[in-house]
């Protein structure tokens, strides 16, 4: 049958225009899937030093301000600060944020760096850029959809829908109910 | 082909200055010149609601996920703004912590039911390593947030 001719050729040259794309969005996705564990768009760096001169619910000036970062030798690098609480100081710094608790007298110098590969890749799949990606993305979606339905129709017989593809595809389908039954429903 | 090759390199090289730029500007133009301080907000909350204001000041805490918010530091201690647009049109980048932000946009109020105001407090007790009063979650919470149109993040002052 024609059609048949058809849907092999656009699952065939799809799939191999799609490569690039579904290799961001899959290495992306299981990254993102773990957020809650692992930020994989940056390397946290933290520093953890202990303080002199600082106690719970002392006052907040420059002076003190001052003293924390000749102590965390980051004075060359400081910006602002700001009283998040009365017992928790955050000091700008370039390129980062002292965490200061004041209540163990703790300082936690915390700087970020993009995670290489991946920061790039997590921008392209949660559409950070906007605009024409958000076009090219959705390019991407209609593109899997027709992956999706050509790829039923590749085989005949035994090994086609007809055959054990019905019962890969039921189950591929009862899959994400069963979660929606269990986790929302 | 040469004219191609050339165009392409015009726009990666417009696109890397972009990424290299220490300003970064979002949404729409900042029209207006002087900062709204966020304790007066924060002290008379109607008199500013549905108006718009330009606010400035370090980020302290936003969405990781997504850059959705961002908490603003206020000019007086304990005091922030949070800065999210109703419908999510602008998003902030992601590595928006201890930036420099310049935000236009208008006053909103959105209320928390009891629950969510409790959730919203837990939140806040984690952030600011602090035991909130949980009273103030009885009967709701209402919370003064900016719905940015436009917004400036830069590393400094």
């Amino acid at each position: 049958m024609k059609w048949r001719k058809w849907n092999n050729i656009i699952h065939r040259d799809l799939g191999y225009f799609l490569v690039g794309l579904t290799v961001i969005y899959a290495i992306s996705g299981f990254a993102t899937n773990h957020l809650r564990e692992w930020d994989s768009n940056f390397i946290v760096d933290k520093k953890i030093i202990q303080l002199a001169n600082v106690s719970p619910n002392m006052t907040v000036n420059q002076a003190l301000v001052d003293d924390i970062l000749k102590q965390t030798e980051e004075s060359e690098n400081y910006k602002s600060h700001f009283r998040v609480s009365p017992n928790l100081l955050q000091i700008f710094v370039k390129g980062g944020i002292i965490n200061v608790d004041m209540t163990i007298a703790q300082a936690v110098i915390e700087r970020k760096k993009n995670r290489p590969v991946l920061r790039e890749l997590n921008f392209l799949h949660l559409n950070h850029a906007g605009k024409i990606w958000t076009w090219i993305a959705d390019f991407y979606a209609v593109g899997l959809f027709l992956l999706a339905i050509t790829g039923l129709f590749i085989l005949k017989g035994k090994n086609g829908l007809k055959g054990r593809g019905k019962w890969f595809t039921l189950a591929g389908i009862l899959v994400p109910i069963i979660f929606l039954l269990i986790y929302f429903y | 082909m040469q004219k191609r090759v050339i165009l392409l390199l015009v726009v990666a090289l417009v696109f890397t200055f972009n990424l290299l730029s220490k300003e970064l500007k979002l949404g729409d133009e900042i029209t207006i010149e002087k900062a709204t301080k966020v304790s007066e907000i924060l002290e008379k909350p109607a008199e500013f609601l549905n108006k718009t204001v330009r606010v400035e000041g370090y980020i302290l805490d936003g969405c990781m996920h997504h850059g959705t918010w961002v908490a603003i530091a206020g000019d007086k201690d304990f005091q922030t703004i949070m800065v999210q647009h109703k419908e999510r049109k602008l998003t902030f980048p992601l590595d928006h912590r201890g930036k420099y932000c310049i935000a236009e946009g208008t006053i909103y109020s959105v209320h928390l039911t009891e629950e969510q105001a409790i959730g919203w407090l837990k939140h806040l007790e984690e952030i600011h390593q602090q035991k909130p009063d949980m009273s103030e979650a009885k009967g709701g919470m209402t919370l003064y947030q900016i719905s940015p149109t436009g917004a400036i993040v830069k590393d400094a002052k």
